[in-house]
This record gives structure tokens, C-alpha cells and sequence, in this order.
């Protein structure tokens, strides 16, 4: 009797306790279905503090996806796209459009892709192609869509102890890496960059283990292995968003391979590619189908595709991502506007349209994208000018400007004459050997965002022995180039230049450079070597093939203004 | 000095602090009424493997928080025993964790401290003739220091945890994004000042929860 009553009050509290247990977190902060926590966003603080009493009064029945006005989709993604800022920006349209919280889990492409193994989330954003389609074959989704791109980087130290730097493949790169024995630092957390960085390696034959001192596994994420080898000048591969992002932060990191854009990275199996999956609810009861295939239509849908193409134009002077979808390449067009007069072409318009074609050149001089020797086939930039207005040939249109602007906001501006061909001597040599690119469509010279900076050429008496010693050179001596060789700019033509230059109003002398008309050629082209170009390629790219110097204006043409 | 500036008028502080605080405060709350009652039990009765408890609770207190995260994880994932509550990424799920981090030192430091109470005031309050459970609430008030320390160690394990709730809750902005997670995700991204910053203003909250449960202490 004696011990009765202890153990009575005892055994209330644990009671008490239990039930407590048991039904407050159900009861506390919402879980998936709050319909009132998005509306209350600015932060209230008042309303957030511990309130047990508000316990009992919500039910502990687990939560039903129909129960609020408000749907949640749960997003399983990588960090790039979530540290960059990318969805911060876009989302918010698809959750007013469709009355829906978008919760974003950014963690590596492995757990992603294991939390979406689970049923966990309810829409996959990812990077690791053989897993996707290792996801969808093992029935966890119906299908992976394309939905943007990117590229993966090589990032070394500034000295470079493995002379890296110049090598424009991954997979070069990695062997004088290895040979040199530098060190490395890799994610090693099975994420997307991860899954390539082993795959480089396994390009050559090997797989990294851990009693190679020189390789770094850090099991981190990007931008902690970004730090590690900015400290510890190591090398990495990474993506480009991602360095781009903390590129302020990482002084003592260069891009060793992949350059300064997308364009000028020449391994095209470092491309990046992003891929969209719903889970499928077949296999995984749980989750929120149907908002799940909205999410996914909104995603590859022209309009968000576009956002997607824009975002970080304006901070880092590229796009972070291109977009990369079915129904984005379907609905690519170009715009002519001539004066007053504008016609859009679709991509079914330009390819009913004659074809013209042509095998490009190695480019000279610039370390330069991917272009090789390759055949490319669309449609003459002076027959479609010519389409929208037939009077464009005549000799009064002589002083007007043609600017080719992309979707990503770059523009390229040629000359009239360079299309309807009356160009000769030093004013063609400047322009069809790409003089133009770098010190201007004049010769004024130019300072463009992220390139280095080019001096006025026109209107200077340049000695002869200085330019040929600096273009032969190349390197420092001309902004980064490679040299200009013989065969690629004789010392005749240089004359021919340093002639123009110094008085760009002088005629040509009677022996001055021509171009055979087959040369001389712009082509919007939309083939090449006689395959359809996918978006990783790139469609409506502006190839400018004149004379040696090729592919000068390899971006994707959205509109095209005679000025 | 920027840095703290730009957090503290970050729109998003204040989610972050009042989430911290919720998701924290119930399971501090959660556990003090299970871990306290249940310590002041096991510290003062004798029974066969009470070794064993004890050395069971110990254990318990350094369990690594990313473990027991990995653990609720997989309970409450939608392929787990208990996915049908689709707690998994919600706060619900952060406090389950921090239960789970918490219950050991609630219980057990409750439990050393009844213990220690000196064996003559227990005598003397039986002589005085006291029931058992007028006893035991005598007894744990005498225990007050050790409980509050119970309930302060419970509250700075788990308000600075970062793994478990990092797993578990998934660090979405606006809705489990607490000030640990969101020190990891700056530190992520290269801005140290500014996880340095949220990292003063975890400290300092710390510091003003734990003088206000000192004061409670007192009375």
C-alpha cells in the first residue's frame, strides 16, 4: 500500500507524457499542409514562438495533399541549382500560377536521386545521366526529360604546376594532372561532378583510390571543394554556375579548361546536362503526381526555358544555364527587323527555306569553341535579309550595319559590304580574319565585358616589324591569342592592313585582297555534318565562314537588325 | 560588423530565428516531461539492471546527432514504418530528432542529480514522516541545479545540432530552414562573414535563453 502512491504519480506523468509525445509534433508546425504558413510569410514573429496549448487542438490524422488550398511539391535537386539563385528566381511564378509551395531539398544529384528512390520527394532536378536512367529503368519515374545545360570546368592553381592550362580536353588535363602528380581535389559525394570526374577517369583507364597522396576525396559539397583548392591550390572540376557564383571569392583559382564561356569550352563531354523527373506514383503511392507532371510541363515550357536562358546575364555576362528542352527547340525562331519592316522565321520556316552549305575552317588565332572541320547546313544571312527586303543589295544601303543579337543577349555586328561583297584590301583582311571581333567593327578598338581589352587599331601608323613580331608571337604580345601564322595572315596582307588603318578612307591598291564568293559567306545554320543540331550543339547558330577564319559568331541567333 | 548588419535585416532572419526557436523549444519541452519525470524515477528507485540503464542512457548522450538523424530519417521516410504521417522534411520531423538528441541528457542528468542529493536529507525528510511522493517532489526540488543543468545541456545539444536536422528537415527555405542549416548553406557558398554573423546571433540567443531558464532556476 506504502508504495502506491509514488508510483501512481508516476505513472500519470508518463501517461501524460506519452500522449504528449505522441500527438505534438503531429499537431505542431504543419507538416506538408499549412495552409496558412505561405500567406503569413513576411515573417511574423509573434506567430511562431512555442505554444503548447495549441497542441490539442489540431488533428493528429496524418495530413492529405487535398486537405489546404495550397498543394506542396517536394523538389529534390542539386545544389547548383539552388545556390545559384536559379530557382529563387523562377519559381515564384509556378507557385501563384498554380496555388503551389515549392519545397526545394538542394542537396548532392546522389542523395537526391535516393531521397526520390524513397518516394521522399515528388519531382526530381538533376545531373548524372546514367543514374537517371538508371531511375526510370528501375520504375521510380515514367520518363526523364532534357530541360537545360551546362558545362563542368577544369580549376587549377595560377601556377599551374601541371601545365594544364592550354590542353582543351578534360581527359588531357587529368593525365598531366596525374603525371605531374598535382593535387586534385574531388568531391567524392557521388554527386553529378563527381559522377563525371570518375568518369574522365575511367576515359583513361583508371579509377582514383585514396593511397593516391596527390587525390584529394573531400566528400564535400562545390563550394567547399571550390574553397579547398583555392587554398590549397589544388586543381577541381566543377561546374562552370557554380565558380561563376563565387568566382569573387576564389582569386587564386584560373579556368584551366573550358575558357571564360560555354563557347569556348572545347570538350564537349564536359557538357552538363539537367534532367526532369516526376517519381513515379505507381511505385510510390505517396507523392503528388499530378503536380508533379505540372511542374514538369511548366519547366519545359518556352516561357520558363527563356528565364532560364537569361538568368545571370546581367551579373556574370552569361547565362548560368541554357535551356535545353524539346518544346524550346521546337519554337526557336529568328527575327529580321529592316527599318521599319520585322518578319520572324521559325525553325520550320528557315529549314523550307533553300539550304546552303559549307565546311567551316580552323579558326585562327583565338582559342576558339568547338568548331573544327565540320560541314554546316541552314540558310544564307543575305538571302534571308533579301527575303524581308529585296532593295537591301542596292548600293544605298553601303554604310548600314547588320547586328545578329542571341538569346543569351550577345551581339555580333558585321558590315554591310562583308555580305553583299565590295569589300577589298586592308577593310576586308580586318574583317574576314576576325580583327573586328576583339578592336571593334571599325577598327576603334573595344573593351567588351570578360574579354580583355582591345586597342584602336585605325588611324595609327603601326611599324610593320612590331605588329608581325607580336602576331607571329601571339600570347601577351596580342591579348591572349595564339600566334597568327604565315599561312593564316602573310606579311603582303599585313600591309594591306597596317594600310587601311593608317588611312581608312585610301583606295585599295589594284592588287588588293578578294574573296572567291564561296568564301564569302554567313549562314544561319541549323546542320551540321548533315545532322539536325540538337540544343547541345546549338540551332540557328550565325557561322561566318570568310575566307580561313570560321565559326566567329557561334551563338544562337534571336534576332538579326539591319542598322 | 556589415555582415551582421546584413543578417539581421535579412527578411528572412526572423522565419529563421522564430523556427529555431519553435522546432527547439518543443522538443526541449517534449523532453524535460518525459526525461525529467522518468530520471527523478530511475534515480531514486533501486532495481535489477540499473547498471544497465545507466550505462543505456550515457551512451545515449553521445549518440551522434547525423545518426539519429540517418535513424528518424528512415522511420519516417514514405518507404519507412511510419512514412504515412509524410512528416519527413517538415518541422515535425526536426523535432522528432531532437527528441530523440535530447531524451538521454534529460533523463540521465535528472537522474545523476537525484542521486546526488545527499542520503541524510533523505533520512531526515522519512523521519519527517513524508509519503513517498511528498518525498520524491522534495527531493527533486532540492535537485533543481542539476535539473536546470539537465535541461540547459538538453537545450544547447540540440538548438546548435546541424547534421540531424539537416537530413531530416531538408533545409527549405521558409519552411525548415533553421539557423545551423542556414550557417552550413552559407558556409556552402563561400560567405563566411555572413554564417559567421548568424553564427553570433545563434550564440547570442543561447545566451539569453539560458540566463532566462537560470532565473527560473533561482525561483
Amino acid at each position: 500500500m506504502k508504495r502506491r502512491p509514488l508510483s501512481m504519480v508516476i505513472v500519470c506523468l508518463m501517461i501524460v507524457a506519452l500522449i504528449m509525445s505522441a500527438c505534438t509534433p503531429a499537431a505542431t508546425p504543419a507538416p506538408t499542409q499549412p495552409p496558412t504558413q505561405e500567406v503569413q510569410k513576411p515573417a511574423d514573429p509573434t506567430a511562431a514562438p512555442v505554444d503548447p496549448t495549441a497542441i490539442p487542438a489540431q488533428p493528429t490524422a496524418p495530413p492529405t495533399e487535398s486537405a489546404g488550398p495550397e498543394q506542396v511539391l517536394r523538389l529534390a535537386t542539386t545544389t547548383s541549382t539552388a545556390d545559384s539563385g536559379l530557382l529563387d528566381t523562377i519559381l515564384p511564378e509556378f507557385q501563384s500560377k498554380y496555388n503551389a509551395r515549392v519545397d526545394v531539398v538542394a542537396v548532392g544529384t546522389g542523395q537526391a536521386i535516393e531521397i526520390g528512390t524513397k518516394g521522399d520527394a515528388d519531382v526530381l532536378l538533376v545531373h548524372a545521366r546514367k543514374s537517371e536512367d538508371k531511375f526510370v529503368a528501375d520504375g521510380h519515374a515514367k520518363e526523364r526529360f532534357d530541360v537545360m545545360y551546362n558545362d563542368f570546368i577544369l580549376l587549377g592553381p595560377k601556377d599551374d604546376p601541371a601545365q594544364v592550362n592550354g590542353l582543351s580536353t578534360g581527359k588531357d588535363a587529368f593525365k598531366a594532372i596525374l603525371d605531374a602528380q598535382a593535387t586534385l581535389a574531388s568531391r567524392g559525394d557521388k554527386s553529378g561532378t563527381h559522377t563525371k570526374e570518375l568518369s574522365v577517369w575511367s576515359s583513361l583507364g583508371m579509377t582514383p583510390t585514396q593511397e593516391m597522396k596527390w587525390y584529394q576525396s573531400l566528400g564535400q559539397g562545390m563550394g567547399d571543394t571550390l574553397v579547398f583548392a583555392n587554398e590549397q591550390g589544388a586543381y577541381t572540376l566543377s561546374d562552370r554556375g557554380t565558380y561563376l557564383s563565387m568566382k569573387d571569392k576564389l582569386s587564386n583559382l584560373i579556368v584551366v579548361v573550358g575558357g571564360n564561356t560555354i563557347d569556348e569550352n572545347k570538350d564537349r563531354s564536359l557538357l552538363n546536362p539537367y534532367g526532369i523527373l516526376a517519381v513515379n506514383p505507381d511505385t510510390h503511392p505517396g507523392v503528388n503526381y499530378e503536380l508533379a507532371m505540372k511542374f514538369v510541363d511548366w519547366f519545359l515550357s518556352k516561357e520558363t526555358q527563356e528565364k532560364i536562358g537569361v538568368y545571370g546575364q546581367d551579373k556574370f555576362g552569361q547565362p548560368l544555364f541554357y535551356p535545353d528542352s524539346e518544346e524550346y527547340k521546337s519554337t526557336y525562331d529568328v527575327t529580321i527587323k529592316i527599318g521599319d519592316k520585322s518578319q520572324t522565321f521559325t525553325l520550320a520556316d528557315l529549314q523550307a527555306l533553300p539550304k546552303t552549305s559549307v565546311a567551316d575552317y580552323e579558326a585562327i588565332g583565338v582559342k576558339k569553341g568547338p568548331l573544327g572541320k565540320n560541314t554546316w547546313a541552314g540558310v544564307s544571312v543575305k538571302e534571308l535579309l533579301l527575303k524581308v527586303d529585296p532593295t537591301l543589295a542596292d548600293a544605298k544601303h553601303a554604310g548600314k550595319l547588320i547586328v545578329f543579337t542571341s538569346s543569351d543577349g550577345w551581339k555580333a555586328t558585321i558590315k554591310w559590304a562583308e555580305l553583299f561583297g565590295v569589300l577589298q584590301g586592308g577593310e576586308l583582311l580586318y574583317n574576314v580574319k576576325g580583327c573586328n571581333e576583339c578592336h571593334g567593327v571599325n577598327g576603334e578598338g573595344t573593351a567588351p565585358k570578360g574579354k580583355t581589352p582591345a586597342p584602336k587599331l585605325v588611324g595609327v601608323s603601326w611599324p610593320t616589324e612590331v605588329v608581325l613580331g607580336s602576331l607571329r608571337a601571339g600570347q601577351d604580345l596580342h591579348g591572349g591569342l595564339n600566334p597568327y601564322t604565315e599561312d593564316q595572315l602573310s606579311e603582303a596582307e599585313l600591309q594591306q592592313l597596317l594600310a587601311w588603318f593608317k588611312d581608312p578612307q585610301a583606295a585599295p591598291a589594284a592588287d588588293a585582297y578578294t574573296l572567291e564568293p564561296d568564301k564569302a559567306l554567313a549562314i544561319l545554320a541549323f546542320e551540321k555534318n548533315g545532322e539536325a543540331m540538337n540544343g547541345l550543339a546549338g540551332i540557328l547558330q550565325l557561322i561566318v565562314p570568310f575566307d580561313q577564319f570560321a565559326g566567329r559568331y557561334s551563338h544562337w541567333v534571336k534576332t538579326i537588325e539591319v542598322q | 560588423m556589415e555582415d551582421l548588419l546584413r543578417a539581421l535585416t535579412s527578411s528572412d532572419l526572423a522565419e529563421i530565428v522564430a523556427l529555431t526557436l519553435r522546432v527547439t523549444g518543443i522538443a526541449l519541452i517534449i523532453s524535460t516531461i518525459i526525461g525529467a519525470p522518468l530520471g527523478a524515477l530511475i534515480g531514486l528507485s533501486k532495481f535489477r539492471g540499473k547498471s544497465f540503464v545507466r550505462a543505456l542512457l550515457y551512451t545515449g548522450m553521445g549518440l551522434p546527432p547525423v545518426v539519429v538523424g540517418l535513424f528518424v530519417y528512415l522511420i519516417l521516410s514514405r518507404s519507412g514504418p511510419l512514412g504515412s504521417l509524410s512528416w519527413l522534411f517538415t518541422p515535425s520531423a526536426m523535432i522528432v530528432a531532437q527528441i530523440v538528441i535530447a531524451l538521454p541528457l534529460t533523463t540521465g542528468l535528472t537522474m545523476t542529480s537525484v542521486e546526488s542529493v545527499s542520503p541524510e536529507l533523505k533520512r531526515q525528510i522519512a523521519a519527517l514522516g513524508a509519503t513517498r511522493s511528498q518525498a520524491a517532489w522534495t527531493i527533486l526540488r532540492e535537485a533543481r541545479i542539476g535539473v536546470t543543468a539537465a535541461i540547459v545541456a538538453a537545450f544547447g545539444g540540440i538548438i546548435s545540432e546541424v547534421g540531424a536536422v539537416m537530413l531530416v528537415g531538408g533545409n527549405i527555405a521558409g519552411q525548415t530552414r533553421v539557423l545551423t542549416t542556414a550557417i552550413v548553406l552559407n558556409t556552402r557558398q563561400g560567405d563566411f562573414s555572413l554564417a559567421l554573423a548568424l553564427g553570433l546571433i545563434l550564440l547570442i540567443l543561447t545566451f539569453i535563453v539560458n540566463t532566462a531558464l537560470m532565473k527560473l532556476q533561482g525561483r
